[in-house]
């Protein structure tokens, strides 16, 4: 009824132009000026993160060369003759007689006196003072006459010398019945490992009412989605209680929103393959679909014959890069440990899906998707050895991100997820 | 390969220079869009900014199928819809009887564009996001409820009464020539 008029108008509006003001571009120009220099400072931060990460692996994996040194120890030895000193000697003083009970006890041992001398200073042939101050104690260490007379401690050195000590005292029966002190196992260990990681993920999600038109969702119609993830562990154990862990994961966060409201076009309309935004919880998707989510439940009552009842699934996939503290409980068989720590995620899929009539079409991406993300995660390790080496891993865990996924400061939605992670590690 | 097509080949590759280039070329056509669909000059220059920036960000989906100013338009047209629904406070679902739609303007007219495109803007907002989608994008109506989250009913009586204000301000036009 109205056909001139619209020709009228189409006709006419499309040959308008309108020059914009020249801020406009400064404004778009600034914004890729920005954007690259946010770029760039993200990879300068993962270029230092990766180098700290690399640093701290390289410090407790290089085994120390300085290991089998120890400090000089007080020295003990048994003069009986003579307690002279002379002013230009040096002395080594002794400990108490506490320091060798096993030995000052024993029968066996000849002493032509008692067996409860005190012990006293004895000289050593060194002629100054300088010869104290070496850097290197194991040359001194490697001189027999010195090494005899220091008193052993913890080590399989100490333990060589400890021996030649006691031969000294008594013989080597003595030795034969000596305690014995075992040498300490090398705590630096690191592990590496695999891991399959079921979840279930779901987020706090919160739309500010500026947003309530579009938004059209609220928490309670969102639920969780499960799903697979996995990845590579590296541990390294500077002590017997703490290791510290990084490593590569991928992992799957999103949720699911019921009650949507779908509209499936008829195969005479208009196809909303190209230029149709359709509004999640999570903001626009470009649609790709079909179908698309026309409006919420608050808007049955318009339900028209192409409707039907549906829901939205949003999945982001990211690759992870955690830094977590394992604080192990125990020292027994099956050893229990509690973590907790950072993930770093670069998300690497964004993907919105309608389901409806038992159909799952790809809607497209999200927008306004924050695509780096920090989060924290805690968990409880429970380790089986399946070896000597070899380590069952079952770890449930809760991991919770810090900041938005989306963009938008309308909508904040932090996703959670609980998983429940089985893998293997292998100690080396 | 014209002019055009090697501009968006090198937008592809990140080419600042022609990504200015290519924002010279249409910012003229693509603002009067951004105006028409936009409540106020500020915000067709921010819509204009965004869509600009949507554009060269997603430039790499263009695939060269179909026309690369009807691609940017799209995308004009839905950061502006995108801003009209995230601004919209939260409305009763209205539904207003029709409008009789009988007359029409003659088909002879003699009017200058940017005096219709004034006519256009001059109308509220929610009847002229109709009439512009209905009239300039061939749209349904059941697409237009469904992108501005209105009722089929509501998007029809929009439609009629836009038509009514613009005859009354044509014939208006008409009687003061």
């Amino acid at each position: 009824m109205s056909e001139n008029l619209e020709k009228l108008f189409k006709n006419a509006l499309e040959q308008v132009s309108v020059e914009p003001s020249a801020r406009v571009w400064e404004r778009i120009d600034s914004h890729f000026v920005m954007k690259q220099r946010r770029l760039r400072r993200i990879y300068t931060y993962s270029g230092v993160a990766a180098a700290i990460i690399l640093l701290l692996c390289i410090t407790f994996l290089i085994p120390d060369k300085q290991t089998g040194i120890y400090p000089l120890a007080p020295v003990a030895t048994l003069n009986p003759i003579d307690n002279s000193q002379n002013e230009n000697q040096i002395l080594a003083f002794t400990s108490t007689p506490r320091s060798i009970p096993a030995i000052t006890r024993k029968r066996e041992i000849r002493f032509t006196e008692t067996d409860t001398r005190m012990l006293v200073p004895v000289q050593l042939n060194m002629s100054s003072l300088d010869d104290l101050r070496v850097e290197q104690p194991e040359k001194e260490l490697k001189m027999p006459a010195v090494r005899g007379d220091f008193i052993p401690l913890v080590n399989g050195n100490a333990l060589e010398n400890q021996k030649k000590y006691l031969a000294l005292l008594g013989g080597h029966e003595i030795v034969e019945n000596a305690p014995k002190v075992k040498p300490t196992k090398e705590e630096r260990i690191f592990m590496v490992g695999g891991y399959i990681s079921p979840g279930y993920s779901s987020g706090s999600y919160h739309v500010n009412n500026e947003n309530a038109r579009s938004a059209q969702y609220d928490n309670s119609q969102m639920t969780g989605i499960f799903n697979l993830g996995g990845g590579l562990t590296f541990a390294v154990k500077p002590s017997k209680r703490i290791s510290i862990e990084t490593g590569l994961g991928y992992s799957r966060m999103g949720q699911k929103t019921s009650d949507a409201q779908v509209f499936v076009p008829r195969g005479d309309m208009v196809s909303y393959t190209t230029n149709t935004h359709a509004y999640t919880p999570l903001g626009n998707v470009k649609n790709q679909a079909k179908a698309t989510v026309s409006t919420s439940e608050n808007y049955l009552s318009l339900k028209g014959d192409q409707d039907e009842e549906g829901s939205i699934e949003q999945q982001f996939d990211a690759i992870e890069i955690p830094l977590a503290f394992r604080f192990h409980l125990n020292d027994n068989k099956i050893r229990f440990s509690i973590l907790g720590g950072l993930g770093a995620s670069f998300l690497v899929r964004n993907h919105t899906y309608v389901n409806y009539s038992g159909k799952k079409e790809l809607m497209g991406e999200a927008e306004d998707i924050r695509t780096f993300n920090i989060s924290t995660n805690v968990g409880l390790g429970i380790e089986y050895p399946l070896s000597k080496s070899i380590r069952l891993k079952l770890e449930p865990g809760f991991k919770y991100y810090l900041q938005s996924l989306s963009k938008n400061s309308n909508i904040d939605f932090k996703p959670y997820s609980f998983t429940f992670s089985t893998g293997i590690g292998i100690n080396f | 390969m014209c002019n055009l097509d090697k501009i968006v080949e090198r937008c592809k590759k990140g080419d600042r220079k022609a990504g200015e280039q290519l924002y010279h070329m249409f910012s003229a056509k693509m603002f009067a869009i951004c105006i028409q669909y936009s409540k106020s000059r500020e915000e067709a220059e921010d819509n204009l900014q965004d869509g600009f920036i949507k554009i060269l960000e997603s430039i790499g989906q263009y695939t060269g199928k179909g026309s690369f100013e009807g691609w940017m338009k799209r995308i004009f047209i839905n950061t502006a819809l995108e801003k009209y629904r995230k601004n919209r406070s939260l409305q009763v679902v209205e539904e207003v009887p029709d409008v009789v739609d009988e007359d029409d303007v003659g088909d002879d007219l003699s009017i200058p564009p940017n005096v219709l495109f004034e006519f256009v803007n001059q109308l509220p907002e929610k009847y002229r996001l109709v009439f512009n989608l209905y009239v300039m994008e061939n749209m349904q109506h059941k697409e237009i409820a469904a992108m501005l989250g209105i009722s089929d009913g509501t998007s029809k009586s929009n439609l009629a009464r836009a038509k009514d204000i613009l005859k009354k301000k044509i014939n208006a036009y008409l009687r003061d020539e």
